[in-house]
């Protein structure tokens, strides 16, 4: 960015300083012409002087002036770099960073968006193939039991499809519950959790009292971007 | 195609399609696997199943926003295909093609004009652009060509699906307009090179792959196999023949059976009205939405009473309430074994005596236009007619002696058994042997997986079925009777290509001249049957409307020559191409001059 700035102030400057040369020789060479027109009976020196000037215009006055031009140029450039750098550089690099960090935090919201549409996922399918938050927002008290078994019936069958095909969901010890399990020294105890008469070291002898779930299947659905991730299930309108 | 890597098998179903393939460069080289496509399945949701659910929903623009419905492969959408474009059209039902391929087949109407969804827009309000049977073929195809580019391929050309060795399935039964159709709707997807395979033929190959080169010791020569397809929404049979070869087991496909649109929705939608019709009694209407919601239940109704024999107690069928109402919505009836035995097996599978035919369509006057769905649902039925129809020299009929099942509606064990029982049942008055079952271990993958084997095979190491021709064309011409004013003259079928004939070759009918005149188009009825297998070249069937012949299409071309009016003598070729299409030529006799017929794919 300040090698940019740099560079834009020295087109700024050598743009600036050559219209500047333009018309410092223009005035001179249009001046001289007039005045030795004015002054052409005279002859002391000043008037001598001036005629060289105007015979060597081309030749002589305008690349002096040129090369004067351009050495104030530089000079002016360099000052110009040397003190606005400090002036500059917290600006620039503030310039520099905003727009970044807007994007990060764009990227940041998606992100927190699609690990909410994630988290949400699962219930929106639980909720279209399975009905079950209708069913968690009845009011049960207001049914009968039979009423509601029926209900629950066509909701469990559902839920439990949906819940194989996403999870594929097994038991993390698959025996039977009562039975007995002999825990080998370096079991997971992430896995397995330890209940009652704990001491000791492995290997533990228990009795299964619950196998535990865990997911077979590592698939996750890809979820494009939507705009609002709130939306569970939409609303349903229907034409006539 | 040379150095393709992938073979690949294409199902492309009535109601789901499957795609298997193998690596040729993998380590075991015998690997066949199944290709997960991706798919829209919900609103922004985007899985990869096994299947592609064969629906295809036209999106108008006020569906959820554009990026919800976005497939990773990005482009431009105006048709969805797979799980979610089946959930939406039965939301949406006029914006819903379903069975694109059954209507391929559909000889009552012009199957590239866009004309579905059948039912779609009638009122004129409703601007849609309609899709023609072919295009809807093409976008599943087209689909499965994306997924593929996009998740095996990665954008690299060499991958690419269209650059592959690709087998596309089609039912035994399609006819030479129906296949010729489907490679059509291959190359607009832009899988310009195909080759065609039969449905059963590719599903007896998945079983002779999964058993492990063991299927030698599990049929015999003699053996007569049949393969009984019966599908989301249409049925299919074939014979197949185990023959022996130089001490070598072969095998020969011996006949097809005809194109039935019936299958597996047919029985669910037959149970749901049953119990819309037991409700209705009980003065409970259900709407629309209730019906889908009805289907549904009785399709797991069905599947959770068939999977066991045991289970004979009356399944529960609920229909929840609407919205909020869900509780107090809720219809409940219940689907008793009794009543699912009385509408599916004496509906769809009755037994059935081996004389006994279909039941025709006795409807006089208008018929509802749209798919010839099958007038007697007795599969058993149309199963008889099929196999008494193919006899042996002596003119008694051939039992098949062991069956290979395949389609969604043949995981139910208790209608694989029905089936066999009553095969069995057929055996009794002829011959001793018994009938057993053959086991493809699965029955919604096997003809994909059967296609990409058929691929491998056909390099050099697996064996192939001799099928060849699967009906016999005949070519309408005028009987030789002197004319009659007023009276119609009868037409003759000529065969012009015998059943079996093989791929790659072509039968020229040289004994029959036909004249043609230069400058004008020239047109042919062209006749096919899927029974007449000993009919051979050239020969001539009088009053072949009633001899199992049927109408197919016309055939017709512009000839083109250097003086109009001119009168050229010419013979007959038909060519089965190695792609499995067939190809109409007439040739000159006095020079080499050929000109090709296209089939007509419009209604006559």
């Amino acid at each position: 960015m300040s090698k940019k700035f740099a560079k834009r102030s020295f087109l700024v400057i050598i743009g600036f300083m050559g219209l500047l040369m333009l018309g410092v020789d223009a005035g001179v060479y249009f001046g001289i012409e007039k005045l030795l027109q004015l002054l052409a009976s005279e002859s002391w020196d000043g008037v001598r002087l001036l005629k060289v000037v105007s015979v060597n215009f081309y030749t002589w006055f305008l690349p002096v002036s040129a090369a004067v031009f351009l050495l104030l140029t530089l000079i002016l450039w360099l000052m110009v770099r040397g003190s606005s750098a400090s002036i500059f550089k917290s600006l620039v690099v503030e310039q520099d960073v905003e727009p970044a960090e807007k994007k990060d935090a764009a990227d940041h919201r998606l992100e927190q968006e699609r690990r909410r549409r994630v988290f949400l996922h699962l219930l929106s399918v639980l909720q279209r193939e399975g009905r079950l938050l209708d069913f968690f927002d009845e009011d049960l008290s207001l049914y009968e039991d039979e009423e509601i078994g029926a209900a629950v019936r066509s909701i469990q069958e559902d839920c439990k499809k949906t819940i194989s095909k996403y999870l594929a969901l097994k038991p993390v010890i698959d025996k039977a519950e009562g039975e007995e399990v002999l825990l080998e020294q370096g079991f997971d105890p992430d896995a397995v959790k330890l209940t009652g008469n704990v001491t000791g070291n492995p290997p533990f002898k228990g009795i299964l009292r619950h196998r535990g779930w865990k997911v077979g299947k590592r698939e996750i659905p890809k979820l494009s971007d939507v705009l609002d991730a709130t939306i569970i299930v939409p609303a349903e309108v229907e034409m006539e | 195609m040379g150095n393709a890597r992938y073979i690949v098998g294409i199902d492309l179903g009535t109601t789901n399609s499957v795609v298997a393939y193998t690596d040729t460069l993998a380590a075991d080289a015998s690997g066949i696997k199944i290709f997960k496509i991706p798919q829209i399945t919900g609103s922004g949701v985007v899985e990869s199943r096994e299947a592609l659910p064969s629906f295809v929903y036209m999106l108008d623009g006020y569906e959820e926003s554009e990026a919800s419905l976005a497939l990773p492969w990005g482009g431009e959408q105006r048709l969805m295909a797979g799980v979610y474009a089946r959930q939406r059209g039965g939301e949406v039902p006029h914006r819903l093609v379903s069975s694109s391929k059954s209507w391929l087949c559909n000889s009552q109407v012009d199957r590239e004009a866009p004309i579905l969804p059948w039912d779609g827009g009638m009122e004129k309000a409703d601007k849609m652009d309609k899709v023609s049977p072919v295009q809807a073929s093409s976008h599943i195809l087209t689909h499965i060509r994306r997924a593929w580019n996009f998740d095996m391929a990665k954008n690299e050309p060499d991958l690419a699906l269209e650059n592959q060795e690709i087998y596309l399935t089609v039912p035994a039964s399609f006819d030479a307009v129906a296949r010729e159709l489907t490679v059509k709707a291959a190359q607009l997807a832009g899988l310009t090179q195909v080759t065609l395979i039969e449905e059963p033929q590719a599903a007896f190959y998945s079983w002779i792959d999964r058993s492990n080169d063991k299927w030698r010791d599990k049929v015999e020569k003699g053996d007569l196999v049949l393969v009984c397809d019966v599908g989301g929404g249409t049925s299919d049979f074939s014979l197949i023949e185990v023959q022996e070869e130089d001490g070598n087991l072969s095998l020969e496909r011996l006949a097809v059976g005809e194109h039935l649109l019936v299958g597996g929705d047919n029985i669910d939608l037959a149970l749901a009205y049953f119990l819309a019709g037991k409700l209705q009694e009980k003065g409970k209407k259900l709407d629309a939405w209730q019906m889908r919601g009805l289907v549904h239940s009785c399709r797991n109704a069905k599947e959770s009473l068939f999977s066991d024999n045991d289970n004979q107690r009356e399944h529960p069928v609920t229909i929840l309430g609407r919205g909020s109402g869900l509780i107090k919505g809720t219809v409940k009836t219940g689907l008793g074994y009794e009543d699912v035995e009385k509408i599916v097996l004496s509906g769809f599978f009755p037994e059935t005596a081996l004389d006994e035919e279909p039941a025709s369509s006795n409807m006089a006057g208008l018929r509802e236009f749209g798919l010839n769905y099958e007038a007697d649902p007795g599969i058993t039925r149309h199963l008889a007619k099929f196999i008494s129809a193919h006899r042996d020299d002596q003119g008694r009929v051939r039992l098949p002696t062991a069956v290979v099942f395949n389609g969604g509606v043949m995981k139910s064990a208790t209608l694989r058994d029905r089936v066999i029982k009553i095969i069995s049942s057929w055996a009794e008055a002829g011959s001793e042997k018994g009938i057993r079952e053959i086991d493809t271990g699965d029955f919604d993958l096997s003809v994909a997986w059967g296609a990409a084997y058929y691929g491998k095979a056909s390099k050099g190491d697996g064996i192939r079925i001799r099928g060849g021709l699967a009906s016999s064309y005949y070519l309408a011409v005028e009987a030789a009777m002197p004319a009659i004013p007023g009276i119609v003259l009868p037409t003759r079928a000529l065969c012009i290509a015998p059943f079996g004939m093989e791929e790659g070759t072509g039968a020229e009918n040289k004994t029959r001249l036909f004249n043609l005149v230069v400058g004008e188009t020239v047109r042919f009825n062209i006749m096919t049957s899927t029974t007449r297998h000993k009919d051979s070249l050239g020969e001539i069937v009088d009053n072949w409307e009633y001899e199992d012949i049927r109408d197919l299409t016309t055939i017709e071309t512009l000839l083109e020559g250097d003086d109009d009016n001119a009168v050229i003598p010419v013979t007959f070729e038909v060519r089965l191409t190695e792609v499995g299409t067939l190809e109409f030529w007439a040739c000159a006799r006095d020079s080499d001059q050929r000109w090709k017929l296209e089939l007509n794919v419009r209604p006559k």
